[in-house]
């Protein structure tokens, strides 16, 4: 099982996070892409030590101050702005000056901010903001990522995975080696 | 009519809306709050095995998975008739404790922290967490680093620290050893610590500010409603358990008893405009959207909880409790801003309150698994951070689940923050005008509930993003605002 993301100290540099509800088909591909990175953690040299494989429920400030130690970081999460099935890596750095506006946002998002241009605006701290705000308390925050998996709009209630976001799961694993052994 | 829609779009549950009907003469008209619904949720849970329930609850959201896992382990003991031992008990109250510290703290200072510690006109690029940072180094330090202490309680007991695993029906997983106890009592006096420091900061910081003044006691911010609280033995606040007290807009008992027994008292308003439903006190009937002594519209969260008690668990809680009503001279409270201060006097208890059960002798006693009788139907009554939680199970003989309904704080809430958006862009609005200094007001409104829209657990797209959406009377959209 993959152990719950949290401020306890870790030996590890390197954590995968994954987000998403598994009772909710398609929106539990992160906790999917984690499960099938454990069950193979000891057959591949990349994960099988010094990575952290965590779960969170929660995103933006809390889910930031749990990754505060970690030299580098991906955020494994279901993502309906892309195709279902679809994979795409995006760097969460956070931007220095966050009254700059949307002009840095990643444009595979929409221009939506993930890309750390967001507006920070108060009740919509995202991951990459609530990061800035760490590191300009002095906290030492990861290099972040995010591998973002595209999913169908609105998933129901229900356990598993559709056929097209269940063939995304593998090759996402394999995306979350190869960033490890970047 | 024009309308305004502000759209706080979430992810996947569809949309928790602000929608602002205006008149032709671009006054407000009305405002009516959106949340969204857990579409399917009760079928989804219908034929699982009890024990999951508290695991697929506290799923649902990813604001306070604590509340529902718990609220759920609440509503199994009950369908098992299960006692939960003191050492359980103990473990549950004190892992909540730390919940809702760790929970009002982050609302207090980084959520709606910048309504609180900004100037009210500080532009928008700046009015945020990092702002907040930029204004109070030092506080900011300390909060992030003590905020971390209660996490790390949490996973001390709760097993996980995102996601609780450890309670059960009847109990527990496991005894607490004497090292985590230990552990715990180091957290809990910098949790006491910061609480101190924090209530120092709002009086000499917070507190004189004339914007702040202005939106504690301004009549148009004033909302009088019946409020709802779960109080211990004492007429305490207590955020685990206790009976359930109701208090009438003129601060007079209508109940205090069997929380469970509560839900009768309730009835819910349906509109044909919304899935929403809005529940009132059925004694009052339905009045429309009005507050007043005479409407059933009640209000639960941190001003409810402040207003139903009758005094604090603990010494600097109770202290702070004295200065809230002292400073308004009133009781109950109407005060929607109030809800901010009522936020820090709970947070004061709850750090004193991990403390105090931290040297509880039967917190590191091995009994935590009380006996299971045949399944039934049960009711769990908890205080979330943002307000009263009902969790109601029906069982088959075979532990399957048969019945579940959810009755969640913003719900409960639901038409008192429409009317607190009301009153305050009837204060705002002109002409049909909304800048985004006169957005951030009727924001500011919504924000004081910290009510919870999040259902799923994401960060993706990174944001939630607010839509206004200013429409004419024939229903053309005009202006759109997004951000």
């Amino acid at each position: 099982m993959p152990k719950a993301c949290s401020n306890s100290v870790s030996c590890a540099r390197v954590a995968v996070v994954a987000l998403g509800n598994p009772y909710r088909t398609d929106d539990g591909v992160g906790p999917a892409v984690l499960r099938l990175l454990e069950e193979t953690r000891h057959a591949s040299r990349v994960t099988r030590h010094e990575v952290d494989l965590l779960e969170s429920a929660h995103g933006g400030l809390p889910l930031a101050q749990a990754l505060v130690g970690y030299a580098r970081a991906l955020i494994v999460d279901a993502a309906p702005f892309l195709p279902p099935g679809e994979l795409s890596l995006l760097p969460l750095h956070p931007h220095p000056n966050p009254s700059r506006g949307r002009e840095g946002c990643s444009p595979a998002l929409g221009g939506r901010g993930l890309g750390g241009g967001g507006t920070m605006e108060l009740h919509s701290l995202g991951l990459a903001e609530a990061l800035a705000a760490l590191a300009q308390a002095g906290f030492p925050v990861p290099e972040c990522w995010a591998l973002a998996i595209g999913i169908p709009g609105d998933p129901p209630f229900g356990e598993g995975l559709s056929p097209q976001v269940a063939a995304a799961v593998p090759r996402a694993v394999e995306e979350v080696k190869r960033w490890l052994t970047e | 009519m024009k309308k305004i829609v502000i759209d706080p779009i979430t992810r996947l549950e569809g949309h928790g809306k602000i929608l602002l009907y205006l008149d032709e003469a671009g006054g407000l008209k009305d405002a009516v709050l959106e949340i969204p619904e857990l579409r399917g949720f009760e079928r989804f849970c219908q034929g699982r095995r009890a024990e999951e329930m508290p695991q697929i609850t506290e799923r649902i959201c990813g604001v306070c998975p604590e509340a529902h896992h718990l609220a759920s382990a609440k509503a199994l003991d009950e369908c098992y008739s299960a006692e939960v031992p003191e050492p359980a008990r103990l473990q549950r109250e004190l892992f909540y404790d730390a919940y809702i510290f760790s929970d009002h703290l982050l609302h207090l200072v980084f959520l709606g922290g910048p309504d609180l510690l900004l100037p009210q006109d500080t532009p928008k690029g700046q009015r945020n967490v990092l702002g907040v940072l930029q204004a109070h180094p030092e506080l900011g330090k300390q909060v992030v680093k003590v905020r971390a202490r209660a996490q790390r309680i949490l996973d001390l007991i709760g097993g996980k620290a995102i996601h609780p695993v450890f309670a059960l029906p009847g109990g527990v997983a496991q005894p607490l050893s004497q090292e985590a106890r230990e552990e715990i009592r180091g957290h809990a006096q910098a949790m006491v610590g910061l609480a101190e420091r924090m209530v120092t900061f709002f009086h000499e910081q917070v507190l004189p500010d004339p914007g702040i003044q202005s939106l504690l006691l301004a009549e148009e911010c004033r909302l009088p409603t019946h409020y709802m609280g779960l109080v211990d033995e004492e007429g305490a606040p207590n955020f685990y358990h206790g009976a359930l007290r109701i208090v009438s807009a003129a601060g007079e008992e209508i109940y205090c008893g069997d929380a469970r027994e509560a839900l009768s008292l309730i009835e819910e308003h349906t509109e044909p405009w919304t899935y929403v439903k809005f529940p009132y006190l059925k004694e009052f009937s339905w009045q429309g959207f009005s507050a007043g002594v005479e409407s059933g519209i009640y209000r639960v969260g941190p001003l409810a909880r402040i207003n139903v008690a009758e005094r604090m668990a603990t010494p600097l809680a109770q202290e702070e409790f004295e200065r809230f009503f002292d400073h308004f001279g009133e009781r109950p409270v109407h005060a929607t801003f109030a809800y901010h201060w009522a936020r820090l006097i709970e947070m004061v208890q709850a750090a004193e309150d991990v403390a105090r059960l931290s040297e509880e002798d039967a917190l590191t006693g091995r009994e935590v698994r009380g006996e299971l009788s045949s399944p039934g139907e049960g009711i769990g009554v908890i205080e979330a951070a943002r307000g009263t939680l009902f969790h109601h199970y029906k069982l088959s003989p075979e532990g399957l689940v048969e019945f579940v309904n959810l009755i969640v704080a913003t719900t409960h809430n639901a038409a008192g923050i429409g009317l607190s958006v009301k009153q305050m862009a009837a204060r705002v609005v002109k002409e049909g005008e909304l800048d985004e200094r006169l957005l951030n007001r009727v924001e500011m409104a919504f924000r004081a509930y910290d009510p919870c829209l999040a259902c799923a657990t994401h960060f993706l797209p990174g944001e939630t993003p607010l839509a206004v959406e200013i429409y004419d009377a024939q229903g053309v959209l005009k202006q759109r605002i997004v951000r």
